[in-house]
């Protein structure tokens, strides 16, 4: 049976609203989720997650100015998280972010003008082909938009899905939401991708395999004695 | 002549949003997100329909196509707000039969 995991939750700082998302999550059928906190998830929300019994990831979402700022964040805190993603606002950073190994995920602006000047594009997929770096969709960025805008969105992750798919990118697909009126069930989620022509079973792995794997390995690099992947202390 | 027997599946819901809504309201939410996504062509091809829905439990049944199954999913993930209101529907449970549905009704969501 699949696990599955929401690898983007943003909740709000209230306790009551936190704990209303994770008690969603349980409930949808997710077993972990990411939240995504400028440190790490307070004691707090630890603990509820393990009331609910959800596996809790941390998660920090960069939005560095310029290339500078995001070595100099990552050498920071690469050490400190499991999941670090990049919101990729200019080509420069999205290029660096790409090709950096200690970035786990892409992340790109969802308004549809944003996303022209800077995107998911082959150049881009082939960099983070190279350093393992995964594909995020954010479904509550097309939940958010009217008809036309989401349209003109959906023809755009079309492609960028195409490149990755093409360069063995890996995809996640995340609710991304701040509200839990755009939380959905993990086949919900996946169920979207069939607007951008992906099979039934890429879509539940992006669900579930991809990003259970992206937490499993850093988890791995984190722990103590790995020294590289497949070398370890013992 | 022998005539192929159409199948479907039957979701079971659960609605949420900041009001109650009645089954009118959820029924033409679905139908307009189904028309939105797919058109008309869509919208026959899916064929949903509601078959039962509790408005105080905010729960219900839906009906479509086994083949469409997936459509489905995607029409109803894509309902942000029925009449007006910000609103979510999400499936709990999928079945071949309204039976099996209901008798799995505190089982996890079957794989379909």
């Amino acid at each position: 049976m699949r696990k599955f995991i929401d690898l983007h939750l943003k909740p709000p700082g209230d306790a009551v609203r936190i704990r209303a998302m994770l008690e969603l999550a349980a409930e949808l059928g997710f077993s972990g989720v990411a939240t995504a906190f400028d440190n790490s998830p307070p004691k707090f929300v630890r603990e509820m997650a393990l009331s609910l019994g959800l596996d809790l990831v941390d998660r920090v979402d960069l939005r560095p100015r310029n290339t500078g700022d995001l070595i100099a964040t990552l050498r920071r805190i690469r050490r400190r998280v499991e999941i670090i993603a990049v919101e990729c606002h200019s080509k420069a950073v999205a290029r660096q972010a790409a090709k950096d190994h200690r970035v786990d995920i892409l992340n790109f602006p969802a308004p549809v003008s944003a996303r022209k000047r800077v995107r998911f594009d082959r150049q881009e997929a082939s960099l983070a082909s190279g350093s393992n770096c995964a594909y995020e969709i954010n479904v509550s960025d097309l939940l958010r938009l009217g008809p036309i805008a989401a349209s003109k969105l959906v023809s755009i992750l079309r492609v960028e899905v195409e490149n990755a798919k093409r360069h063995d990118v890996p995809i996640v697909l995340s609710s991304g939401s701040e509200n839990p009126l755009l939380m959905r069930e993990p086949r919900g989620l996946a169920a979207i991708l069939v607007l951008l022509d992906v099979e039934e079973e890429v879509g539940l792995d992006a669900v579930s395999t991809n990003p259970w794997g992206m937490v499993e390995t850093n988890r791995e690099k984190l722990g103590p004695g790995f020294v590289v992947p497949g070398v370890r202390v013992v | 002549m022998p005539v192929r027997r159409t199948s479907r599946r039957y979701l079971a819901l659960r609605v949420t949003g900041h009001q109650m809504f009645t089954t009118k309201e959820v029924a033409e939410a679905v139908q307009k997100g189904v028309l939105n996504l797919y058109g008309v062509q869509g919208l026959s091809q899916i064929e949903p329909v509601f078959i039962e829905f509790y408005e105080d439990e905010q729960k219900g049944i839906l009906r479509c196509n086994r083949s469409h199954l997936r459509d489905t999913r995607a029409v109803l993930t894509f309902i942000t707000n029925i009449a007006g209101s910000a609103a979510a529907i999400r499936v709990e449970r999928v079945s071949g039969t309204i039976k099996a549905l209901k008798s799995m009704e505190k089982t996890p969501e079957t794989e379909m």
